[in-house]
């Protein structure tokens, strides 16, 4: 079966199915949902039925070592339930996915249609999705709508180094390459 | 309410945010007063809090299935029939009690 990368927001869904295109392509698949929790049981909906390996990105919504624990412990709860560690991945971003758009000043510039203020270019490194909420006076999904239509005309491709998507590359091409690991 | 052969209590949040584990607690004591048979079902837009999750598939939440926003809009198009008894059966195979639809389970 294909894999699947699953990931909340259309929007994230874009971006790194364009990162990780060139190398995959249809081998790979790249599902957004609207919420967190639709994101965790969709990994685990698809891992139980359609048996395919499953990379779980999501955002961690706090810095607090505490917390990220505990969420990374109950995401590994709700996989490992359904299939073996070395099947899935889950790959945390502190604190939410969007800011990946906040690692590149001409992604962002391309995104805003202008040139980031330094206050939200700082402000996004840790606050990334309240900046956007702020900006485009949007919530949730019509945020998420916004973001996928600006998204469109995006050249997104210097964020092919960023962290997150390393990790979820060297995970499917492991898997493609017959060396798939246990690291969690 | 009444699907097929099933007997369905159902209980739908439209909620700001998404829900927590408490409505769910209190919509599971309400089934489990009712007899063996009976479902049933919570329907959430905005779907539900990591807490509620974890406490979901820590805790036997026997009858009771979660639906997010998506399940319901795909239970619109391909029918409460077919999309119960899809959530149903992989509840009874995989114990995932918040097994998200697709439209091939409909098909």
């Amino acid at each position: 079966m294909i894999p699947c990368l699953v990931v909340r927001g259309e929007a994230n869904a874009l971006v790194l199915r364009r990162l990780l295109e060139p190398e995959f392509g249809h081998a790979l698949q790249v599902l957004g949902t609207d919420f967190f929790s639709e994101s965790v049981s969709l990994a685990r909906s698809v891992l139980s039925n359609r048996k395919a390996i499953v990379a779980l990105v999501a955002g961690t919504r706090s810095a607090e070592l505490q917390k990220i624990r505990e969420l990374h412990r109950f995401l590994v709860y709700a996989l490992v339930q359904i299939e073996c560690p070395d099947l899935w991945k889950v790959v945390l971003v502190v604190p939410d996915t969007e800011v990946m758009l906040f690692q590149n000043r001409g992604v962002l510039c391309q995104v805003l249609g202008r040139e980031p203020t330094g206050v939200e270019w700082n402000r996004g490194q840790t606050e990334p999705l309240q900046v956007l909420e702020e900006v485009f006076g949007l919530k949730e999904i019509r945020l998420d709508k916004e973001l996928c239509r600006r998204l469109e005309s995006v050249d997104v491709s210097c964020l092919a180094e960023h962290p997150v998507v390393q990790q979820v590359r060297r995970f499917f091409r492991d898997h493609r390459e017959g060396r798939s690991t246990l690291t969690l | 309410m009444e699907v097929g052969e099933a007997s369905c209590l159902v209980e739908c949040k439209h909620w700001q945010e998404p829900v927590d584990f408490s409505p769910i607690a209190k919509f599971k004591v309400r089934v489990d007063r009712r007899p063996p048979a009976a479902l049933g079902l919570m329907f959430s837009v905005k779907g539900f809090t990591e807490p509620a999750l974890r406490e979901a598939y820590a805790q036997p939440l026997r009858n009771v299935l979660l639906w997010h926003g998506r399940d319901v809009s795909l239970a619109l198009r391909g029918g409460m029939r077919a999309a119960l008894g899809a959530k149903w059966r992989k509840a009874v195979e995989e114990a995932q009690v918040d097994y998200e639809l697709k439209a091939e389970d409909l098909r």
